[in-house]
């Protein structure tokens, strides 16, 4: 059985060719909103046999992973078609943040991982914004778009999400320093809407994880801004060629905050509606 | 430059791109790709690296125009010198 995915700028088509037992978990993993039945002319093909009791994963005819686990095997696809997508992104920068749209502007949201981008992410959907990504902020350095990358979210343990649902959906162990944990693949419309097209950014949040039951948000200085975008940007190469042009735009057109942030899951709805519509305010009121 | 003292007069590389910034300044070297963020007393140091001004003429400067210091201006000044020459932003 046949399936592709096509996402990117220029458009990376992705062909796999699969046992039709897997078609449902293949769907189900991170590609939700991407895959399709399409037939595209590929720039990147994989394939997935299953042979003596093992799944084989092929990228380009060339053996890459084989595993008992049809989970283990659909996360290495996962992984490599992520790195396809984002390596097509030639000329953007690449930034560990969550990106969501609203009201056709960008905001990215950056942190370390447990600094909360996705229960942040899954929160102001559930205000109306659309998600672009909760893992990879795509930004283009001259115009200063950020790119749509609807990946699945990954929901962890520590997300307030019923078990029941869970169980409705990929799963995969993944073992930490102290104990196996199971991460869920969530379509990203389980939560609310997706963005479809990149958008002008606005705003960048630092988030900082913090116990209080109140949020805060502080404006950053342009030095500490600077200094903290250089040190989230992934493919900073990509910007040392226009450096004055770049920190000059970026000085223009984006403002920057620090969020101190409980876990927005648990915030109460009404809190929850007052974060939202500050975090667009212009100029924002801290 | 190797040693400083406070005739010296530190003259900074031409090719260091300069950004004036609300709350500093950043400094972008081409040559090794690396960025600087300066406080604000380090940039006022940085424009007074032309080859004109001595050590100790940006030590009066400084001293007129900021008041908090960590250390005495004097060794503000040194270090923040000392600092650009280490790396190799200033002109031998």
């Amino acid at each position: 059985m046949r399936s592709s995915i096509t996402s990117g700028n220029p458009a990376v088509c992705i062909s796999l060719q699969h046992p039709k037992s897997l078609y449902q978990q293949i769907t189900n993993s991170v590609f939700s909103e991407l895959v399709s039945n399409q037939k595209v002319i590929p720039d990147v093909q994989y394939r997935i046999i299953f042979k003596n009791g093992k799944y084989l994963l092929f990228r380009n005819n060339r053996q890459t992973h084989q595993n008992r686990s049809v989970n283990r095997i659909i996360y290495a696809l996962e992984w490599q078609v992520v790195a396809d997508i984002l390596n097509n992104f030639k000329t953007e920068l690449k930034l560990h943040a969550a990106s969501l749209t609203f009201q056709q502007k960008g905001y990215l949201f950056i942190g370390n991982s447990g600094t909360g981008k996705t229960s942040v992410s899954i929160a102001l959907m559930q205000q109306g914004w659309q998600l672009l990504s909760d893992e990879f902020g795509i930004l283009n350095p001259i115009s200063f778009e950020v790119y749509p990358f609807p990946r699945n979210i990954l929901i962890k343990p520590h997300h307030p999400i019923n078990q029941i649902e869970k169980e409705n959906y990929l799963s995969i162990k993944l073992r930490t320093n102290h104990n196996i944990n199971a991460i869920y693949y969530f379509p990203p419309s389980y939560f609310g809407q997706t963005g479809a097209k990149q958008v002008p950014l606005k705003k960048i949040f630092f988030l900082h994880p913090v116990a209080s039951e109140s949020y805060k948000i502080k404006a950053m200085g342009q030095r500490e801004a600077i200094e903290n975008l250089l040190r989230s940007i992934s493919n900073s190469n990509l910007i040392k060629v226009n450096f004055e042009q770049f920190i000059t735009n970026f000085l223009e057109r984006v403002k920057v905050y620090e969020l101190f942030l409980p876990n927005p899951l648990n915030l109460p709805v009404k809190v929850l509606q007052k974060l939202s519509s500050q975090l667009v305010q212009e100029p924002l009121k801290c | 430059m190797s040693t400083l003292d406070l005739k010296s007069k530190p003259f900074k590389k031409n090719s260091i791109l300069f950004k004036p910034l609300d709350d500093g300044a950043i400094l972008f070297d081409p040559a090794s790709e690396t960025v600087h963020t300066l406080n604000p007393s380090a940039a006022f140091i940085w424009l007074h690296c032309d080859g004109e001004n001595s050590i100790e003429d940006i030590v009066y400067q400084i001293k007129q125009n900021f008041t908090e210091f960590k250390q005495s201006p004097a060794e503000a000044v040194f270090y923040t010198i000392n600092t650009f020459q280490s790396l190799h932003l200033l002109s031998e």
